[in-house]
């Protein structure tokens, strides 16, 4: 349902993404990986609407949706938590969460942000507190809670281990895992790739702005440039 | 003790107006970070508006006039000559609203010539007196007009609107990725900061009297107040104008009058080598 096809994406003179395409299908949750610069944030970026496709299509749910503005992309379905979290610092967690609810939808904000207080009830015992003020598994909740307070079809997660415990990164990511288990579609940034495989189905490897492979979980683990660059000693653990 | 009740007065009072423009500023820096130094410009039309043109129309209406006007030329502005440029470089965007400071301050003196006039407050200036202290309606519009302003501005801030409000001045590309229309919401903040200059320039205009460069001289100590409080809260913002205006009252009256404004720089100088994000401020956002 979600399609990016041949997409270039930069900033300014800068091209990061020269020409990359996509998918996720309906409540399929895919990642993708990379090193650094590789242009997986460049990319989440083109299909949140904050940097521009300087040619190629974005596709959402059949409806072009390449120049739709940042703003209103929301409402259509599509949630982000970016990488660093970005909650409000200043906003109380339930203000972080109305002001998402509202944004895409006046109706229902109590039932909304109480859905994300039953899954994460650490939030809902730090309601009052300002989000600044929150430890940084507590923000990373708040910010998958946030995009979830928009119901959305699509949650992007860009980064969600990064600055995270083990612990911590293991039981928020076992959430997401559940709730892409429930059909909701998922695409996650993430350098962690035993995690990322936990949770998805399907993943592309990206590199220099391109994808340089993908395929489901069973065959990524097969490749060569999988097992050597993220899942070292994987075979020798199983 | 009575000259100290004077200059408290009158230092709260031109506080309280350099206050209204940098609420202004303050609305505009702290949710999309532009300096609009028209607002000054803005707030010397506003005066011209109530003071010297329609002077045949009920005292109320041409007030109204006079902050529709500052509103209008607020957004207008915005959307037809910084917008473009500031997206792309906001320094460049600030100096153009210097620019079109000055413009106003030539089109208001070709049409309405150079010469300072006087403007008679709506309320009078009769005095009253309590004990040391002495105060004209004026004055005690200013106070009141201003407190009531900015306990609105309070009110809106804390509202549910308000909140979406204060996510985009904290975190722009969220909101926007959130679905808050950062753009229209740009909007509405020009017109409110348009709706603080007007008001300034309303209340200004019977104390410093009436002339075209009036609005320059109030932008910047507005400016100089705003940054030493903290540009990157509201609240800090408006406490550092009052500080300013309280500052300057004490310094001319104590001190020198003549060396008021050196003081007024000198302390922007100062702020911004030792403390850059204001007195007040807690965040170093003030990029000047």
């Amino acid at each position: 349902m979600l399609e990016l096809r041949n997409a270039r994406i930069g900033y300014g003179p800068v091209t990061v993404v020269e020409d990359l395409s996509l998918q996720v299908g309906d409540g399929e949750a895919v990642f993708l990986i990379g090193p650094n610069g590789a242009g997986k944030s460049t990319t989440l970026r083109g299909i949140s609407g904050l940097n521009r496709l300087e040619s190629g299509s974005l596709i959402w749910d059949g409806d072009d949706v390449t120049r739709l503005p940042a703003n209103r992309r929301a409402a259509r379905g599509i949630a982000v938590v970016p990488e660093g979290r970005h909650v409000f610092p200043q906003l109380s967690v339930q203000e972080n969460l109305e002001v998402a609810a509202r944004a895409v939808d006046r109706t229902d904000v109590a039932s909304r942000t109480d859905e994300v207080y039953d899954l994460f009830p650490r939030l809902r015992e730090r309601r009052q507190s300002f989000a600044g003020l929150l430890s940084g598994g507590e923000q990373q909740m708040l910010a998958i809670g946030r995009a979830l307070a928009q119901r959305p079809r699509l949650l992007i997660i860009d980064e969600l281990s990064l600055g995270l415990a083990p612990v911590i990164y293991q039981q928020v990511g076992e959430t997401v895992r559940q709730l892409a288990a429930t059909g909701l579609s998922v695409l996650l940034v993430e350098q962690n790739a035993r995690l990322a495989m936990r949770i998805c189905s399907r993943g592309y490897l990206l590199a220099h702005g391109e994808v340089v492979l993908s395929g489901t979980v069973e065959e990524l683990e097969q490749t060569d440039q999988m097992r050597d660059l993220y899942l070292g000693g994987l075979g020798k653990v199983g | 003790m009575e000259t100290f009740v004077l200059l408290l007065a009158g230092g709260l009072v031109t506080g309280a107006i350099y206050a209204l423009v940098a609420a202004g500023y303050a609305v505009l820096y702290t949710a999309t970070g532009f300096v609009n130094f028209a607002l000054g410009a803005q707030a010397m039309v506003a005066g011209y508006l109530t003071y010297a043109a329609f002077v045949d129309l009920p005292v109320v209406v041409r007030i109204l006039i006079a902050v529709a006007g500052s509103v209008l030329l607020s957004v207008l502005s915005w959307v037809l000559i910084y917008r473009r440029v500031a997206e792309k470089d906001m320094l460049a965007g600030v100096i153009m609203s210097f620019g079109f400071s000055i413009v106003l301050a030539e089109v208001v003196q070709l049409v309405a010539g150079g010469i300072p006039r006087p403007a008679r407050s709506p309320v009078g200036s009769t005095a009253h007196s309590l004990g040391p202290l002495s105060i004209s309606n004026h004055s005690i519009a200013v106070l009141a007009v201003s407190a009531v302003l900015f306990a609105l501005l309070g009110l809106v801030l804390s509202s549910r609107g308000g909140t979406a409000i204060r996510a985009m001045f904290q975190d722009k590309e969220m909101a926007e990725t959130l679905g808050i229309p950062t753009h229209r919401v740009t909007l509405w903040l020009f017109a409110l900061s348009g709706v603080f200059a007007g008001a300034a320039g309303v209340l200004a205009a019977p104390i410093l009297s009436l002339s075209p460069h009036m609005g320059t001289r109030l932008a910047l100590i507005a400016f100089v107040g705003a940054v030493l409080g903290g540009l990157g809260t509201i609240r800090s913002a408006i406490a550092g104008a009052v500080l300013l205006g309280l500052l300057e009252a004490f310094f001319a009256g104590y001190i020198s009058s003549d060396w008021r404004a050196t003081l007024v720089f000198g302390v922007f100088i100062a702020v911004l080598v030792v403390r850059p994000a204001g007195v007040l401020g807690r965040i170093a956002t003030v990029k000047v």
